[in-house]
């Protein structure tokens, strides 16, 4: 270490804070304020109206130090598009918005409720699971298919697993369809 | 694919409790080290971000004695982010300024298709999990935990000659950040080196359990890489491709440096023959002998990728830094023709791992549960700096 008592890299940038809740929710605004097409509402069973989900809030850098930035992600079922807005928080302005087809888009919250929902009431499953289902945990992966004869192609689709205090279950390949609100449980086990 | 057949002889107890299988991640056998033998964490910057929490990571080289080189590190970690580097400013000698090298570089995506054509897994972008919180038995008798939440490891560590003439010869240090994403199944050790001589390497590992239901199927786990190369600051890069030109059955061969895409954003690929590399060359930066400096990406390849979606069927890709483009599935929107000369770029780089499953990822048939773990499988790319240095470094003065 050098002898004088000024650190050596006591100059260089110190690293940003992260997002506030308030920055968060002010992004979240601007967004989808803008968006004047879509609404943000819950999934709900059974309910053939398209809604669009927020996914997530991330903070992003332009390597310069006055500037407050974020991308808003949000998923449209309507349209199947993955919506991203960048976010000016110092002058709370939407700056640009990009869309691009599919569900690229993080699972949100409710999503994640909802196939958790979904799959733990499928008779397909329950017959696997032992008594105390308080024990299971419910993963999911999300899953996209390039293949347009698939039957999940331009569908939102998360793979479920199932974790237990054991270990995950071999199950059949379990996927839930979040667009049409209901679970696929492949025949063909891959072992 | 055939089964695993288990002989009479050998009663073998599988009992997988998940969550307790210890990481050794970020030792390798050539960085073994003794509690004794532990090298020295340089102190951080005093103020508010000195303490365990703080995302900055200080180091110089050698760890112990008079300073010769130092990396500054700023890291943070995200829900969809993994672990990532915001920032990295390298001091190469003691009479010289810090030079940046990076701003906001890591993980873009992690893509993860089967063998079958499904399912095809977004395991960064595609889940709301975290980095694994990291204990003692992650970072061994010489790391320590740093950052937020008790999820990132921080390791000086040994690693070997860093060059030796005849009996003189000089041991390399590092400096090591690593952190665990938790994708389900999965777990992927991602790991930043900063070398005491300017190089670094970004790492990733594949690890936990094969996808239950489908555990013996062979896939791809693809780490897409976003860099922001900020040598000497964010304006003025510009890049080219490196590339060993050589005709068969010639006793010579020549080297080209030619700007990446003709100096425009879009792709290249990587050439086996050619040892192809890609440069980041700042306008204004030259070392001690007027050479100018640069930073080389270097791939580490056994093979590459090139499946169905466009966005992989190339190896490297350069567009101008746009903030609100990020996503490595998206690149092809990205592209539109922009300078990649005297600019502010980002570097885009498929990293592949294929893996074909086997008995050691511990799928036990007979069990109504998957045990055991897929042993870690590594996968990244090194940056090496070029003229930055006047001299071998760490050699001895005349």
């Amino acid at each position: 270490m050098p002898q004088d008592t000024e650190h050596p890299a006591s100059a260089l940038p110190v690293p940003r804070s992260r997002l506030t809740d308030h920055e968060r929710d002010q992004a979240v605004l601007v967004a989808t304020a803008t968006l004047a097409v879509l609404r943000v509402s819950p999934l709900d069973a059974g309910s053939s109206e398209a809604t669009t989900v927020l996914s997530s809030v991330e903070s992003v850098d332009d390597n310069n130090p006055s500037t407050r930035l974020a991308i808003v992600t949000t998923y449209d079922y309507q349209s199947n598009e993955t919506i991203r807005s960048l976010v000016d928080l110092v002058k709370g302005e939407l700056l640009t918005t990009r869309k691009t087809s599919g569900s690229s888009a993080p699972l949100a919250e409710i999503e994640r409720a909802t196939a958790e929902r979904l799959v733990l009431s499928d008779p397909h499953i329950t017959e696997f699971l032992e008594a105390d289902v308080d024990g299971i945990e419910v993963e999911l992966l999300l899953t996209r298919t390039q293949d347009p004869k698939d039957q999940f192609f331009d569908k939102r689709v998360v793979m479920a697993l199932l974790k237990t205090r054991s270990g995950y279950l071999r199950l059949p390949p379990t996927f839930v369809n979040l667009t049409d609100l209901e679970v696929v449980t492949l025949d063909d086990l891959h072992e | 694919m055939n089964k695993t057949i288990l002989h009479a002889s050998r009663a073998i107890a599988y009992s997988l409790i998940v969550g307790l299988v210890a990481a050794t991640a970020g030792a390798q056998p050539s960085d073994s080290q003794s509690a004794a033998a532990c090298l020295t964490h340089s102190p951080t910057p005093n103020g508010p971000q000195a303490s365990g929490t703080s995302s900055i990571a200080y180091q110089e080289f050698p760890a112990s004695g008079p300073l010769e080189t130092a990396w500054y590190v700023t890291f943070d970690h995200d829900i969809g982010k993994a672990l990532f580097i915001t920032g990295a400013y390298f001091m190469p000698a003691p009479n010289r300024e810090f030079v940046q090298v990076l701003g906001r570089a890591g993980l873009s995506e992690l893509f993860v298709p089967y063998q079958s054509g499904n399912p095809r897994y977004a395991d960064l972008s595609g889940f709301s999990f975290d980095l694994v919180e990291v204990t003692a038995r992650d970072t061994g008798p010489c790391g320590r935990i740093v950052g937020r939440d008790d999820k990132v490891v921080r390791e000086v560590v040994d690693k070997g000659p860093l060059w030796k003439n005849d009996d003189l010869v000089v041991r390399g240090q590092k400096l090591l950040l690593w952190g665990t994403l938790d994708a389900a199944n999965y777990n992927y050790i991602i790991r930043y080196e900063f070398h005491d001589d300017g190089t670094i390497k970004f790492r990733i590992a594949g690890t936990a359990v094969n996808l239950p239901g489908q555990a013996s199927e062979p896939h791809t786990h693809n780490a897409l890489w976003r860099i922001d190369v900020n040598l000497n600051g964010h304006l003025g890069d510009s890049v080219y491709v490196l590339r060993h030109v050589e005709t068969v059955g010639s006793p010579s061969w020549q080297n080209a440096v030619t700007p990446f895409n003709g100096g425009r954003e879009g792709p290249t690929d990587f050439a086996p023959t050619e040892f192809t590399q890609i440069a980041v060359v700042d306008s204004r930066l030259i070392n001690g002998f007027g050479e100018q400096t640069s930073y080389e990406l270097r791939p580490l390849y056994r093979g590459v990728v090139r499946h169905a979606e466009l966005y992989l069927r190339n190896d490297f890709w350069v567009t101008v830094n746009r903030p609100i483009e990020q996503y490595f599935p998206d690149l092809l929107q990205y592209v539109n023709d922009e300078p990649i000369q005297d600019a502010d770029v980002v570097l885009w780089h498929v990293t592949p791992m294929l893996h074909l499953p086997r008995s050691e990822d511990g799928v036990a048939l007979g069990s109504p549960y998957a045990n055991g773990v897929a042993l870690a499988m590594w996968a990244g790319f090194d940056m090496r700096p070029r003229n930055l240095f006047d001299r071998t470094p760490f050699y001895p003065s005349r």
